[in-house]
């Protein structure tokens, strides 16, 4: 856990340089990706920035929301440098919105587009992963397993790892079937599949999230329903590679 | 052509079916118990670490005695440009919300500081809130502060509900975070 880190006179915030980082990265990825999928990369690496930053933008409008009449009060607020003035979910379903509605506008093709997204979505959980495992947020539930990291003078799951575990096994399984003849649609369900059940699995351990009644964690609820769906649309979605 | 090995429609729906047995069974199992012991530490969810530093007119004051009231606890020195620059926006925010519960509680980083710089900067802004010093730099070590100015966020109840890294703080931002803790 470094939420800050102090370089010489210079305290810089690491969630955020990992989260600056692996929006990068991201681009870059989706753009080859597209590239190998036929698809006109940089306009593909266009669209996810200006998805990306509409995600930052949607995230600040969220925080505000919170206590509007202030920001209406002092609109340049909303441009302040405060860090930890955003509200994540806000971001993270602006940046679907926008992102969505740029690719559905252009008439992008579902499945390919989709599997070029694939490696994008693997990296965007190892970073949200890994700025966590930074700030020191998402941690997991007192245990006394050997893997267990000290937090706070208290052993827990590290689950921040275990997302992180999970992002590294779906790019591997996506670079290593990156060549083979997949039909389209494939990769993305694969990265997704594997992305839903590690968190189905991981957030087990968690200490944080939202928790619905019953203390039922909403995120494996959600893990299950897309592992559900992806396996029941597989077989509607790909008919043909049945036939021997 | 068969590229992709697909389950036939019956495997597909056992296959269903036992993942949703499965990943049910292991939600319901997996539930975070109901009550969680309480933990001490310097983060959102966490109990706030104690404080009980003197203030400049030799009084001690702790953070416990402000339980019940939303507490601004702002680490901060007199040196530090962004420190400086967003003591009237908690000056403006103190006055406007204590009478609903809210207080401020700025620990002077005094192991890098001097009281004498820290009564010019009250003077200078009209600080009304009360400021604490930390001679020895243990309570900014208790808090893990590693940059000035940091801001915690603690609730009624003594727990941290946010944490600020920089400055200066707009006052927007903190109305923002502080709102729905005045209304518990």
């Amino acid at each position: 856990m470094l939420p800050v880190l102090n370089i010489g006179p210079f305290a810089l915030y690491t969630p955020g340089l990992i989260l600056l980082l692996g929006g990068w990265l991201i681009i870059q990825a989706i753009g080859r990706a597209a590239r190998h999928q036929q698809l006109d990369g940089e306009r593909l690496e266009m669209i996810v920035f200006i998805a990306l930053l509409a995600g930052v933008i949607g995230a600040r409008l969220g925080y505000a929301l919170i206590s509007w009449p202030s920001y209406l009060a002092d609109p340049w607020a909303l441009l302040s440098r405060d860090l930890q003035a955003f509200l994540p979910p806000a971001g993270v379903a602006t940046a679907l919105v926008i992102g969505g509605w740029l690719l559905w506008r252009q008439r992008w093709p579902l499945w390919p587009t989709l599997d070029a997204l694939a490696p994008g979505i693997a990296l965007a959980v190892l970073t949200n992963a890994l700025a966590q495992l930074a700030s020191g947020d998402g941690y997991g539930l007192p245990a006394d397993v050997p893997w267990a990291i000290n937090l706070w003078g208290e052993e827990r799951h590290p689950t921040q790892l275990y997302a992180a575990l999970t992002a590294l096994i779906a790019l591997i399984v996506w670079r290593v079937r990156y060549r083979q003849l997949q039909p389209p649609g494939a990769r993305f369900l694969t990265v997704s599949a594997i992305l839903a059940a590690g968190t189905l699995i991981g957030d087990g351990f968690a200490a944080t999230g939202w928790l619905l009644p019953g203390n039922i964690r909403l995120s494996q609820v959600v893990a299950l329903t897309i592992l559900v769906i992806i396996v029941r649309i597989w077989t509607e979605i790909f008919p043909h590679y049945d036939d021997a | 052509m068969n590229i992709l090995p697909t389950p036939t429609k019956i495997r597909r729906n056992w296959l269903i079916i036992a993942l949703i047995i499965a990943g049910t069974g292991w939600i319901v199992l997996s539930r975070p118990p109901d009550t969680q012991p309480v933990v001490i530490s310097p983060r959102p969810g966490f109990v706030a670490p104690a404080i009980a530093l003197p203030a400049a007119s030799g009084e001690t004051l702790a953070l416990a005695d402000l339980r019940g009231q939303v507490v601004i606890v702002n680490f901060w020195a007199s040196w530090c440009g962004p420190c400086r620059a967003e003591m009237p926006t908690f000056e403006r925010l103190y006055q406007s919300e204590r009478n609903r519960g809210l207080t401020i509680l700025a620990v002077n980083n005094t192991i890098q500081d001097d009281e004498t710089a820290v009564a010019a900067i009250q003077r200078e802004f009209g600080l009304s809130f009360p400021i604490v010093f930390d001679h020895d730099g243990e309570i900014s070590r208790l808090y893990g502060v590693r940059m000035l100015p940091t801001t915690f966020i603690v609730d009624r109840h003594g727990v941290i509900r946010q944490v600020f890294f920089g400055g200066p703080l707009s006052e927007a931002s903190l109305r923002s975070a502080v709102e729905p803790l005045l209304g518990e």
